[in-house]
């Protein structure tokens, strides 16, 4: 996978709930009345904000395997996709939710966006053991199943 | 002295009158071993072999309470009902002179404690005695000893195992009535039997309750009288009994149940020597089954306080004192002495963030199968290692990235991104803003490298900070409000304080049950 040759932008979406008071009766032992979570996450498929991400790109398909390795592995990284329902299915009130962008090339012509593109990507993919998510597809070096 | 206790015992334990007061009897002696050793005259003695057969021998439960050591004799294998045994030392200790220390000393005061109970067994009252005669710190006076008081279960009753059960015989005008001249409080006026049996007369039978009982005074209060009756006669039975009663099944005998949930008690600390070599991993119920079997209590009571390698395997155990007459005796068994709490060195470790668990502590059976026996933190440092990257061991296999130095590197870069992508801000909720929403108690959940738990608790000095993660790889440098333990957050949480703010980051892909998690924050 060589996902630095292709010409587009990718993000990452993030959503952040911030549900900021609870107010309920229920006895609670983990959290106080009125106190707070909050959820930072990345959430697969990798997303552009335009039609550049094409459905055949190498990019896409790394991203979709990516989240049917980590479905396999009954821990998907589209998780946080649910989280704002999850949450106010255990309760939680006034859940906000805030979506960020993260840019996976050097490209953007922002500063702060040129710094996260250049640091994203290597951080993201290259040092946390892909080939432990490989396995749960199925690949192995001898059968390159479809990676 | 002998002659008296000799015609008392002749008259009343082996006559027919003894049946009068048939259920039960406290014998109250006391001897002034103290003295006879300064002067080296003949001082008369009392033969206390015999007297003490006699007594295991009697028909009734007998109590028997002795201000001098034990004489250390056995079950004679006859008898009826139980006879217990208190003494102020063991057979081949020095018993403790006169004093704000002595036995009796002792002896009076828990009794007037215990007297606001409406009833009591002998073992609490050996346990509240053991406390205060072991409560003093030596003051450098003459003859001054400490020695431990010892209780010891001379016969049981096959039939029907019990400890002898201690109340208050209600007041009785008939006995205000009738005043006994009683020249010294510690005088065993047991032993002056025209007295007990003018005691006794208009008592029994008449109420049906086969009881004797015993005007022990002591000094300061002149009416308080104590009798005691083994606590199946007893018709008056309290809540306590009956409840007792219905757990009866469940415990090895039938021992006074309301003390078993006695809490702060202190407990009897000793050391078990294994045979064998012994690996945390492997120590396993089955290794004590046979052992346990010969404590009559409930596993519940005996905790591992900790394990050594000694050539073999040494492990500290701790048992309720008052268990100790009836722990059977092994060469491998040491004792150490009682200890009223846990191990405070091990306590002492949480602030070293080596915590491994900071659940409750366990019954036996369960302590050997849980990684807690690696709560010197050896286990949780038993990396696994693939393809090149280290992983996790607690809990192997949950998470699926490594814990190694790239991977914490790549941690603190991801840090570095989202502080950059949340314009350098650790957190987005509107919390401490104002005085009404200051946080106090935060958890990190994940929290990795432990750098966004770090720097919270360095700009928020005001907040308990407590890192959750399934490795040990946060430093140990840290800010004092920040707290790193081990654990696994998909199992049940068992946190003692509750949280004012949960943050949670990146950790999409490492829970299996969102709602599971939402529902443990929420509740």
């Amino acid at each position: 996978v060589n996902i630095f040759s292709n010409p587009f932008f990718g993000y990452s979406v993030f959503p952040r709930y911030t549900p900021p008071k609870t107010q309920t009766l229920t006895i609670s032992s983990n959290l106080t009345p009125g106190g707070f979570i909050e959820l930072a996450d990345i959430c697969f498929p990798v997303q552009a904000i335009d039609d550049s991400l094409r459905n055949d790109s190498q990019l896409r398909k790394w991203s979709d395997l990516l989240l049917e390795a980590t479905q396999k592995a009954g821990r998907p990284m589209d998780s946080a996709r649910y989280y704002q329902a999850q949450l106010e299915a255990a309760g939680f009130i006034k859940v906000e939710k805030i979506q960020y962008k993260w840019p996976q090339n050097p490209w953007p012509k922002d500063k702060d966006n040129k710094i996260l593109g250049t640091r994203a990507p290597p951080q993201m993919l290259l040092s946390s053991g892909l080939q432990a998510w490989s396995f749960s597809l199925g690949c192995d070096q001898a059968h390159n199943r479809k990676c | 002295v002998d002659q008296v206790s000799s015609s008392f015992f002749h008259e009343y334990l082996c006559s027919q009158d003894c049946r009068v007061f048939a259920s039960s009897a406290v014998i109250l002696m006391r001897f002034s071993t103290s003295f006879q050793n300064h002067e080296k005259k003949k001082c008369s003695t009392v033969t206390w072999s015999g007297i003490q057969k006699a007594l295991e021998q009697a028909l009734s439960d007998v109590l028997i309470l002795l201000d001098c050591c034990s004489s250390g004799i056995g079950d004679a294998g006859e008898g009826n009902g139980v006879t217990e045994l208190m003494s102020a030392c063991a057979f081949d200790a020095i018993a403790n002179g006169v004093g704000h220390y002595s036995f009796t000393k002792a002896l009076t005061i828990e009794l007037r404690l215990l007297s606001k109970k409406r009833s009591f067994p002998v073992v609490e009252l050996y346990t509240h005695i053991y406390c205060r005669a072991q409560y003093h710190m030596a003051q450098g006076i003459d003859n001054e000893r400490y020695p431990a008081p010892i209780h010891l279960l001379l016969t049981q009753d096959d039939n029907f195992p019990r400890s002898i059960q201690l109340f208050i015989l209600e007041p009785d005008s008939k006995t205000i009535a009738n005043p006994i001249p009683e020249p010294s409080s510690y005088e065993p006026h047991a032993a002056d039997p025209t007295n007990y049996k003018h005691r006794l007369s208009p008592e029994p039978l008449e109420t049906s309750q086969k009881r004797a009982y015993l005007d022990w005074r002591p000094d300061s209060q002149p009416e308080a009288d104590y009798s005691i009756t083994p606590y199946s006669a007893d018709p008056q039975s309290n809540t306590d009994q009956t409840s007792s009663a219905a757990d009866k099944d469940s415990s090895a005998d039938s021992l006074p149940l309301g003390l078993v949930r006695t809490t702060n008690a202190p407990r009897l600390l000793f050391a078990v020597r294994l045979e064998d070599n012994i690996r945390a991993e492997d120590l396993s119920p089955e290794y004590f089954v046979d052992w346990l079997r010969m404590i009559p209590t409930i596993a519940k009571e005996v905790k591992i306080e900790a394990g050594f390698e000694c050539n073999s395997t040494l492990l500290l155990v701790s048992i309720p004192l008052w268990l100790n007459s009836y722990l059977s005796h092994n060469p491998a068994v040491i004792s150490l002495g009682p200890v009223k709490s846990s191990n405070l060195l091990a306590l002492s470790y949480k602030h070293e963030k080596l915590v491994i668990k900071r659940k409750e502590p366990k019954p036996l059976p369960e302590v050997f199968d849980d990684e807690t026996l690696g709560s010197d933190g050896s286990k949780i440092y038993n990396y696994i290692y693939e393809n090149g990257r280290r992983y996790h061991s607690y809990k192997a296999g949950r998470y699926m990235f490594p814990n190694d130095e790239a991977e914490a590197e790549r941690l603190d870069l991801q840090h570095m991104l989202f502080r950059k992508t949340f314009g350098d801000k650790l957190y987005l909720s509107p919390v401490n803003k104002t005085k009404h929403t200051e946080i106090h108690r935060v958890l990190d959940v994940g929290t990795g490298s432990g750098i966004w738990a770090i720097e919270f608790a360095d700009e928020n000095p005001q907040a308990q900070v407590l890192g959750i993660d399934l490795s040990p790889i946060q430093p140990t440098w840290v800010p004092p409000n920040l707290t790193f333990e081990v654990d696994d957050l998909e199992a049940p949480w068992v946190f003692q304080d509750k949280f004012d703010f949960i943050y949670s980051r990146m950790m999409t892909g490492s829970f299996r049950d969102w709602p599971q998690f939402f529902a443990n924050s929420f509740k």
